[in-house]
C-alpha cells in the first residue's frame, strides 16, 4: 500500500532580485509502507526542500502530496503539525538536538507533541541506540556520533510511519556514519517505519535497495 | 504532570536561564513597582485605620480654642504640643452635660527621658473601656495610682524602653521634650505597669492629674487648668456639643468625630500617595518594557530552537505558550518579590509608627488587595508577552531553518 504519493509537485522561491525560481518540479514519486529509500542529488538540487514539503513544513505551489491517502495540502496548519508530530520523524544533518536539555528530555519534548506518549518507550529507544547510560547527559557532553543517535531515537519516539532523514551521516566520520546508517535502517525495520534518507555518500547509497536520484526526478528548470 | 505542560515549563525555564540577568532585572523591577504600589496604598490605608481604631475608646476631645487635629493629636495620640489649657470649670461643666457619658481630664507638660507624663484621674483605669469590652489591665504586682499621691502607672512601651518596674522612682522633667537641665524636684514612684493595648497609651507615663497641676516649678494657673478633656458620648450627641462649643462658643474647641478628623488629616497626604503611586506605575511600565525586551531577545536567539520544535511537530500554540510561560515565570517571581518588598516596607513602617506614636499596625493582616495585586502583576506580565507571543505564533519554520540545500 502506498504510504506517500506525490503528484505534479511544484515549489518555487523568489531569488534576491525577486525573480521566481523553480526548485521542485516532480511529476510523481511513491513510497510504500515500511519501504526504505535513498535519495541522492547534487547540492542545491532541492533535496531538503523536497523533504520539507513531504513533512508539511512547506506547502507546495501546486500538485499534491498524499500521505496515507490524505492530501496534506487540504490540511490546516495545525492538522499538518499533528501529522508531523504523530506520523513523521525528522532527522537533520546537524542533529539539531535541543541544547540545555538532556538526551531523555530531548525525546520527552518530542513526545509531548504526539497524542500517544510513553516514557518507557523513550527509555527503550535510548537503550536500543546504546545510550541507556547517557540519559541525563546534555548534548555538549555527548560525542558527535552519540548526538546523532539521540537524534535517531528522537525521530522514532512517536512511532512515525515515515522517517525523513536529511543527510544524517553527513557530519560523521565513515565509521560512525556506517554505524548510524545501520542503526537507522534496523530501527525503521523493527518499528515498521518507512525511511527516506538523503545522502551524498555513494557507499551508503549503494546499500539501499531503492535509490532515487533527484536529478532524474526533479524537472525543475534550475537543473535541466 | 502532563508531558506537554512539562515541556512548556522546561522550555520556558530554559529561556529564563538563557537570559538570566535580564530576567532577574525584569523580576526585580516588577517587584519594586508592585512593592512600592502596595506599600503606598496599604501603609496609608493601614495607618489611617490604625489611627482611627486607636482613639482609646473616646468619641471626642474638648480642649483650648484651636485646631481640632492638633487637639486630637495631643490628647489622644500624645503627639504635638497642646494648643493651650482649659479651666477646670470647663471640665466640670461638660462632665455634667447629659450628652456626655464619661469625661476624663488630662494635663500634659512634663516628661521623663522624653516620654510624656499625662495627668488624669484614676477612674480612667477603673471605669473606661479603651476598646469595646476591654479595660486597662495592670501587670501582676502593680496597682492603679492614688489620685492624691505622687505615683505613676507606666505604659508597657515606656516600661520596656526605660526598664521601669514597680517600686522605681524618678524625677519628671519639665516640657514635652527631654532637657537635662529642666528636672523637677518632685519624685514619683512607679506603682504599676500597664499591659500592652496597642494604643498611644502604651507610650506615656500616667500620673494623677493633681501631680501635674501642682508640680514644683509649674505656674500658678496650672493648678486650676486641664490640657484637654477626653469624652465618651451618649449616642450621636456630638452634634449638639459641636454646635455649642464650635459654632456658638469661643472658649473651647470640641473635636468630634475623631475618625473623621483623622481621615481629613490623611486626605491631606493624598498628593504624596499619588506621587508615589505614579512612580510605581512608571516603574511598572518600565518593567513591562524590560519583559518585552527579554522575550523579544529570547525569541530572536531561539529562532532555530523554535524551528526545530515546529519541525518535530510542535504546533503554533505550543511555542506561543513557551513565550507566555517565560513571561509568567518572570512576573510570578516579580509578584512574589513585590509581596516581600511590601511586607518588609510595611514592617519597617509599622515599627516606626509604633515607636513614634504607639499605634499598632499589622503589616501581615490579610487584605484581598494582596491577592489582586499578585494576579494583577502576572496579568501585566502576560500583557507584556502579547507581542512576542504573537510573533511566536506567526513564526515561520521555513525562514528559520536553512531550507534551500
Amino acid at each position: 500500500m502506498d504510504l506517500l504519493r506525490v503528484n505534479q509537485l511544484k515549489k518555487s522561491f523568489a531569488n534576491d532580485d525577486g525573480e521566481k525560481c523553480d526548485i521542485i518540479d516532480i511529476e510523481s514519486f511513491v513510497l510504500e509502507e515500511a519501504e526504505i529509500c535513498g535519495l541522492s542529488g547534487e547540492s542545491g538540487s532541492g533535496k531538503t526542500t523536497f523533504l520539507h514539503l513531504l513533512a508539511g513544513i512547506l506547502t507546495p505551489d501546486s500538485g499534491s502530496i498524499e500521505f496515507m491517502g490524505v492530501d496534506t495540502g487540504l490540511l490546516s496548519s495545525s492538522e499538518r503539525d499533528n501529522l508531523r508530530a504523530d506520523k513523521i520523524g525528522y532527522i537533520f544533518q546537524s542533529f539539531n538536538l535541543l541544547q540545555g536539555f538532556t538526551a531523555l528530555e530531548n525525546l520527552e519534548i518530542a513526545m509531548s507533541f504526539s497524542s500517544s506518549s510513553e516514557r518507557e518507550y523513550a527509555l527503550e529507544l535510548l537503550d536500543k541506540v546504546g545510550l541507556s547510560n547517557r540519559l541525563e547527559y546534555y548534548p555538549h557532553q555527548l560525542s558527535i556520533g552519540q548526538q546523532q543517535r539521540v537524534a535517531l531515537a528522537r525521530a522514532l519516539v512517536n512511532k512515525p510511519k515515515i522517517v525523513l532523514a536529511d543527510e544524517p551521516t553527513g557530519n560523521l566520520d565513515s565509521f560512525n556514519a556506517a554505524k548510524v546508517f545501520e542503526l537507522l535502517c534496523n530501527l525503521c525495520t523493527d518499528y515498521k517505519s518507512a525511511l527516506l534518507m538523503v545522502t551524498h555518500d555513494q557507499v551508503v547509497l549503494e546499500s539501499f535497495e531503492k535509490k532515487v536520484d533527484l536529478r532524474n526526478l526533479n524537472r525543475s528548470a534550475l537543473f535541466t | 504532570m502532563n508531558l506537554k505542560f512539562r515541556s512548556i515549563c522546561l522550555l520556558s525555564v530554559r529561556g529564563i536561564k538563557q537570559f538570566g540577568f535580564s530576567s532577574i532585572v525584569a523580576s526585580l523591577a516588577i517587584s519594586m513597582a508592585g512593592g512600592l504600589f502596595l506599600s503606598t496604598w496599604k501603609i496609608k490605608e493601614g495607618t489611617q485605620n490604625a489611627f482611627s481604631l486607636s482613639s482609646g475608646g473616646f468619641d471626642a476631645v474638648l480642649g483650648a480654642r484651636g485646631a481640632k487635629l492638633q487637639l486630637i493629636l495631643n490628647a489622644i495620640f500624645h503627639l504635638e504640643d497642646s494648643p493651650g489649657n482649659l479651666d477646670w470649670e470647663q471640665y466640670e461643666i461638660i462632665k455634667e452635660n447629659r450628652a456626655v457619658k464619661a469625661a476624663y481630664p488630662i494635663a500634659v507638660g512634663d516628661n521623663y527621658l522624653g516620654y510624656r507624663l499625662v495627668g488624669t484621674l484614676s477612674s480612667l483605669f477603673t471605669d473606661h473601656e479603651w476598646k469595646k469590652g476591654k479595660k486597662y489591665e495592670i501587670h501582676k504586682g502593680g496597682r492603679i495610682f492614688l489620685d492624691s499621691n505622687k505615683e505613676a502607672l507606666v505604659g508597657s512601651f515606656v516600661a520596656s524602653k526605660l526598664g521601669l518596674k514597680v517600686g522605681d522612682t524618678f524625677h519628671p522633667y519639665h516640657g514635652l521634650t527631654f532637657k537635662e537641665d529642666s528636672k523637677h524636684n518632685d519624685i514619683y514612684k512607679v506603682v504599676g505597669i500597664l499591659k500592652p493595648t496597642g494604643t498611644p497609651s502604651d507610650r506615656v507615663i500616667w500620673v494623677p492629674i493633681l501631680g501635674i497641676q501642682h508640680m514644683e516649678g509649674h505656674a500658678e494657673e496650672y493648678a486650676n487648668s486641664v490640657s484637654a478633656v477626653l469624652l465618651k458620648l451618649r449616642g450621636a450627641a456630638g452634634f449638639g456639643l459641636e454646635m455649642k462649643y464650635n459654632k456658638q462658643g469661643n472658649i473651647a474647641t470640641f473635636a468630634w468625630p475623631i475618625p473623621a478628623i483623622i481621615a481629613d488629616f490623611f486626605s491631606r497626604l493624598t498628593w504624596f500617595e499619588k506621587v508615589l503611586q505614579l512612580i510605581s506605575i512608571l516603574i511598572g511600565v518600565m518593567s513591562c518594557m524590560i519583559i518585552l525586551a527579554v522575550l523579544r531577545n529570547s525569541l530572536h536567539e531561539r529562532r532555530r530552537e523554535f524551528a526545530i520544535l515546529r519541525c518535530l511537530g510542535a504546533n503554533r500554540s505550543f511555542v506561543t505558550n513557551v513565550v507566555i510561560g517565560q513571561s509568567c515565570i518572570i512576573s510570578f517571581f516579580g509578584a512574589l518579590g513585590s509581596l516581600v518588598i511590601y511586607f518588609l516596607t510595611s514592617s519597617f513602617a509599622a515599627f516606626l509608627i509604633r515607636e513614634e506614636t504607639g499605634v499598632m499596625l499589622d503589616p501581615f493582616a490579610w487584605d484581598s488587595i494582596l491577592m489582586y495585586s499578585f494576579v494583577g502583576i502576572i496579568l501585566l506580565g502576560l500583557l507584556s508577552a502579547i507581542f512576542p507571543a504573537i510573533s511566536a505564533y506567526r513564526f515561520e519554520i521555513s525562514k528559520n531553518l536553512q531550507l534551500n540545500s
